[in-house]
């Protein structure tokens, strides 16, 4: 028998024929004894496994199991420190940077106008002094750099990027 | 929401309704009721005790997590059938287990070579206990390889056709078929206690 025939003669017994096919399939197996003999032990091997499905149980406790699912679940739930991906990181900087002067100027104007408002104490009273404090800014790109002249009762700001104040 | 101990009175798709609501408890009841079942198919197909626990277990995690996509158009253990074997054919496919090693006894190419499928009692009087016979078909699956158990327990145990066969595991029909006949005549040659060696040459 050629394995052509060997496969439809399973596909027969497995009912994936078609109609016709199925039909000459059908009366093969009525006029050749191997063809028959072959098709009878496909069907008695297909009926003997599905009447007897191998069976296994789970050798652990109810609470045992569950324990390592629910812990799968809570780990696959707890949300990550939501950690900005570079790109956010650089678009937030950028907008943010647009409020780090004039949140710095407005400080500024507060010191200067405010009603007790002293001069900064300088080594050179009358002249401008540059006052080499830079005022901290939360952003790493962006830095500032202030003075403070006593002729014009003024501080004055300047804000630019990191690497050139 | 009912207690933990009024769980075990309601029905699946009443529990399905409480775990869509986040009832983890609900969930818990429904792990309980069916974690055998779901268990047993995974070790049908990878055949190996702790790689089908971690399956199993895998599995109704997914489950839990796509419990809103459930829509009740099969039971719920149907539903989870589906993600079991998905998940443990995903897991055959990543450790490249359908591969078929050189083949001892015969090619599934083969010409000429004896592909005689043996009936599966070879004593007609003989009478084994269903227990026995379940764990002899078991001891026969094992000696399969990965790939030719797999086509022969999504169509005996899962029922499905060569079509969905093919499409699940990724190969053609024709291999789906030849595979499944070697299974068969491997597993009728194990269970009719016909060794290899004894068959004439």
């Amino acid at each position: 028998m050629n394995r052509e025939l060997q496969d439809k003669i399973q596909a027969w017994v497995d009912g994936e024929l078609d109609a016709s096919e199925a039909r000459r399939i059908a009366d093969l197996t009525q006029s050749n004894p191997t063809a028959q003999a072959l098709a009878n032990n496909l069907r008695g091997f297909r009926d003997l496994i599905r009447s007897h499905p191998p069976e296994r149980v789970i050798d652990a406790s109810r609470d045992f199991y569950w324990s390592r699912i629910r812990q799968g679940i809570e780990s696959a739930e707890t949300p990550s420190p939501t950690r900005p991906t570079p790109n956010a990181t650089r678009f937030a900087t950028r907008w943010l940077a647009w409020f780090v002067p004039s949140a710095i100027v407005a400080g500024a104007a507060i010191f200067v106008l405010r009603p007790d408002s002293t001069p900064i104490p300088t080594r050179q009273s009358q002249s401008p002094v540059l006052v080499e404090h830079v005022v901290e800014s939360p952003l790493n790109e962006v830095s500032t750099l202030t003075f403070y002249s006593s002729n014009d009762a003024m501080t004055v700001v300047w804000v630019g990027p990191a690497d050139i104040l | 929401m009912p207690a933990s101990s009024d769980m075990a009175s309601l029905t699946d798709d009443e529990l399905v309704q409480a775990c869509k609501r986040g009832d983890m408890a609900a969930f818990e009841e429904l792990v309980a009721r069916h974690r055998d079942k779901m268990f047993a198919r995974a070790y049908r197909i990878v055949h190996q005790e702790e790689e089908a626990m971690d399956l199993s277990q895998e599995a109704w995690i997914k489950g839990w997590q796509r419990i809103g996509q459930f829509e009740g158009e099969s039971s719920f253990a149907t539903w989870m059938t589906r993600i079991t074997i998905n998940l443990c054919l995903d897991h055959l496919r990543r450790h490249q287990r359908y591969r078929v090693e050189p083949l001892p006894d015969a090619s599934d190419e083969g010409t000429g070579i004896d592909r005689f499928l043996p009936p599966v009692w070879t004593n007609p009087t003989e009478r084994l206990e269903r227990s026995e016979l379940r764990q002899r078909i078991d001891a026969a699956l094992a000696k399969l390889s990965d790939a030719h158990r797999t086509v022969l327990v999504l169509h005996e145990f899962e029922d499905m056709g060569y079509k969905e066969i093919a499409k699940n595991i990724g190969i053609s029909i024709g291999t789906v078929m030849s595979r499944l006949f070697y299974a068969r005549r491997r597993m009728a040659t194990l269970l009719a206690g016909i060794h290899d060696e004894e068959k004439p040459s």
